[in-house]
């Protein structure tokens, strides 16, 4: 079985076969290594890669709004390291609407806009500061990533946002 | 003794008060706002009530609600935690009204405490230094940047209401200052329900030390030795240790007397933090007095063996304290790293979401304070402290490499948190040689980067894994309603076969 992720911009592939010993035949892009499980319950594998021994953790989940699956994968041992994918999305569609357009600002954080303190039409220094948001009692400062005109303000004074919501557009 | 406590507070502490009570044969009642009907301390009581929506102050700084519901489920007691109306006075005076009791401090000792100059001239009168400020309830911003004037800059405009290094602001340039006051007083309205902000002279190259006491009503008071809370980001503490690798036993000494000072000055009760800024010559200067549990407590404990929260129970209960100063000694090296749900490598951004899988490291000398577990959520409501992991070893390097190792183990999956970051400061050779101060994270860790960015084959191979065998778990799961087996262990609601 193939199965395909996606971790900045980079394409992973990776197929396993099952033997007929139990053991997996798992192939990253050319490299190919034998997986033997001596434990698997819940997200929870004891595994050996190589003969070398692993213990991971594993859980996705898929978010709605975005319709885009997240993979969280634990390595729990001395150099231990959590891992972030996503699955990969057919080509047709990458590049598509959610990463961050030109001279848009997004937000960074689920919170609230606390203040706003341009206007559209208004132009801006890089670095002055366009609105403030808070979420978990701190104020985050949202400020123009380079000179320009604010040509949209997409949010009210008071207003829910959610991670990744355009906020401002600067051209 | 009491037989049913209110637990006023939310997330790990309110954990830790629930169990705490639990131990004693104490039963409990929970508060939630809507926000956290599923959360871990609404499902650890034996009771929970409702009381808001998830503003803080529509619900856990809603203090009338709070002994409202305290009467109606007949308790007897109230304890705050940290945070929210741990350090009001007015709730304190309130529940005790109600002829209920309140688990911390007299109402008196708070409010004193809480005026920062009141408390300054306290101090002084019992012999201990403090650091140069200006508070006033009814002061202009013209009123402020006089003073910061005559105290020079940097300043720091702190809440007076307020702890947990909310509301802070480091100002080094007078034009900065009523925007920094601004922004400090909407912080300190919304965290602690109180506006009021002070400044005092910001001591670039401190050290913040603090010393924990507990005093009972018999006028019995003791210290408990100090915890070294120098490692902070955004002013807010994220490892702290004791005994403190800078303070000499001398040091250590005084500083001890002159916290048991400060709370007898107050006529304080039950347990308090009494903290101090250090500077580069040992010098300390007097801060201000926590006065409720702090929330790096446990490493105090695992240095002196003593209870603290169980000691804050007995002492509202009216029992004199079980031990004298000379009892009480301090072994090993303790270490707190406080886990956030947060993006050390983007500005520290808050991370939200469900927490898809929680596994706490567990070993000789490790515990863990979590406020929450697998399936549970981390909400935009509140503070993003996930878990606190505190360890015990003989010595300081033992701690430090036991820590590292109990942060290597522990699983947070489906959020950002900054487990990597905590280990990479614990490594760190200015903190491994006891040199960290107030400045570390900010001179030492502003550029950190996650080690390596780029999915091992391993992790890869992992990943498919669990996709591959939770299909092969779903085909091969009986259904228990398609066998019509009640008493199948598929159909039961706990965690087995999951």
């Amino acid at each position: 079985m193939e199965f395909r992720y996606e971790h900045a911009d980079t394409l992973y592939t990776v197929q396993l076969e099952p033997q007929p010993d139990g053991s997996y035949l798992a192939t990253v892009g050319d490299r190919t290594y034998t997986v033997t499980l001596q434990r698997a319950q819940s997200g929870q594998f004891n595994l050996l890669l190589d003969g070398k021994r692993l213990h991971a953790y594993v859980a996705h989940q898929k978010n709605q709004q975005t319709a885009t699956t997240y993979h969280y994968v634990a390595l729990v041992d001395r150099t231990a390291r959590h891992y972030e994918l996503t699955t990969a999305r057919p080509t047709a569609s990458r590049r598509g609407g959610s990463s961050a357009q030109a001279g848009s600002l997004r937000s960074q954080m689920p919170g609230q806009v606390m203040q706003i303190f341009v206007q559209e039409g208004q132009q801006v220094e890089k670095g002055q500061n366009l609105l403030t948001l808070e979420a978990m009692k701190m104020e985050i400062r949202v400020t123009a990533p380079a000179d320009g005109t604010i040509t949209r303000i997409y949010v009210q004074q008071g207003e829910t946002v959610e991670r990744g919501q355009q906020l401002i557009e600067i051209d | 003794m009491f037989s049913k406590i209110l637990i006023a507070n939310r997330g790990e502490i309110a954990a830790r008060l629930i169990r705490a009570c639990h131990e004693l044969g104490i039963s409990t009642v929970a508060v939630y706002s809507e926000a956290d009907a599923d959360a871990l301390h609404t499902r650890l009581a034996d009771q929970a009530v409702l009381i808001g929506p998830p503003a803080p102050n529509q619900s856990y700084l809603n203090g009338k609600k709070l002994i409202e519901v305290a009467l109606q489920t007949g308790c007897q007691a109230i304890h705050p935690g940290y945070g929210f109306l741990s350090e009001s006075p007015d709730f304190a005076h309130a529940v005790t009204e109600a002829g209920l009791v309140f688990i911390g401090p007299p109402a008196d000792a708070i409010y004193q405490m809480g005026i920062k100059t009141e408390a300054r001239a306290i101090m002084e009168a019992a012999g201990v230094p403090v650091v140069p400020g200006f508070q006033s309830d009814n002061a202009t911003d013209a009123d402020f940047i006089r003073e910061a004037e005559r105290i020079g800059y940097p300043v720091m405009v702190k809440a007076a209401g307020g702890g947990g290094g909310k509301g802070i602001r480091v100002v080094h340039d007078p034009h900065a200052l009523p925007d920094a006051i601004a922004s400090a007083r909407r912080e300190a309205e919304h965290a602690f329900g109180d506006p009021t902000i002070f400044l005092e002279r910001y001591i670039a190259q401190g050290r913040h030390i603090e010393v924990q006491i507990l005093a009972d009503n018999q006028g019995n008071t003791v210290h408990l030795f100090e915890r070294e809370c120098s490692v902070q980001r955004r002013h807010q503490k994220i490892i702290e240790e004791t005994p403190s690798p800078f303070i000499s036993d001398e040091v250590r000494q005084q500083m001890g007397a002159a916290a048991v000072n400060a709370a007898r000055a107050v006529n304080y009760v039950n347990a308090g933090t009494v903290e101090f800024i250090v500077d580069e010559d040992a010098n300390f200067y007097f801060l201000e007095m926590n006065t409720r549990l702090q929330v790096e407590h446990p490493i105090t404990e695992l240095v002196t063996g003593i209870d603290i929260v169980n000691a804050q129970i007995q002492i509202a209960a009216g029992q004199p304290l079980p031990f004298t100063q000379a009892d009480i000694s301090q072994r090993g090296h303790a270490i707190e790293c406080r886990v956030y749900a947060e993006d050390p490598a983007n500005n520290f951004l808050p991370a939200i979401g469900p927490v898809l899988r929680t596994v706490n490291p567990s070993g000789p000398g490790i515990r863990v304070d979590a406020g929450v577990v697998t399936g549970d959520q981390v909400s935009l409501h509140y503070d993003p402290m996930i878990a606190k992991l505190i360890v015990f070893a003989e010595n300081r390097a033992d701690a430090i490499r036991k820590a590292d190792w109990a942060l290597a183990q522990y699983v947070i999956l489906g959020l950002t948190t900054n487990l990597q970051f905590l280990r990479d400061v614990i490594q760190h050779p200015v903190f491994v040689v006891g040199e960290a101060n107030t400045h570390f994270v900010d001179d030492y860790m502003q550029d950190w980067m996650p080690p390596e960015d780029t999915p091992s084959d391993a992790a890869l191979i992992a990943a498919a894994l669990g996709e591959l065998l939770q299909s092969a778990a779903t085909i091969s799961s009986p259904n228990p309603e398609a066998l019509g087996d009640p008493y199948s262990p598929w159909s039961r609601l706990d965690n087995f076969g999951r």
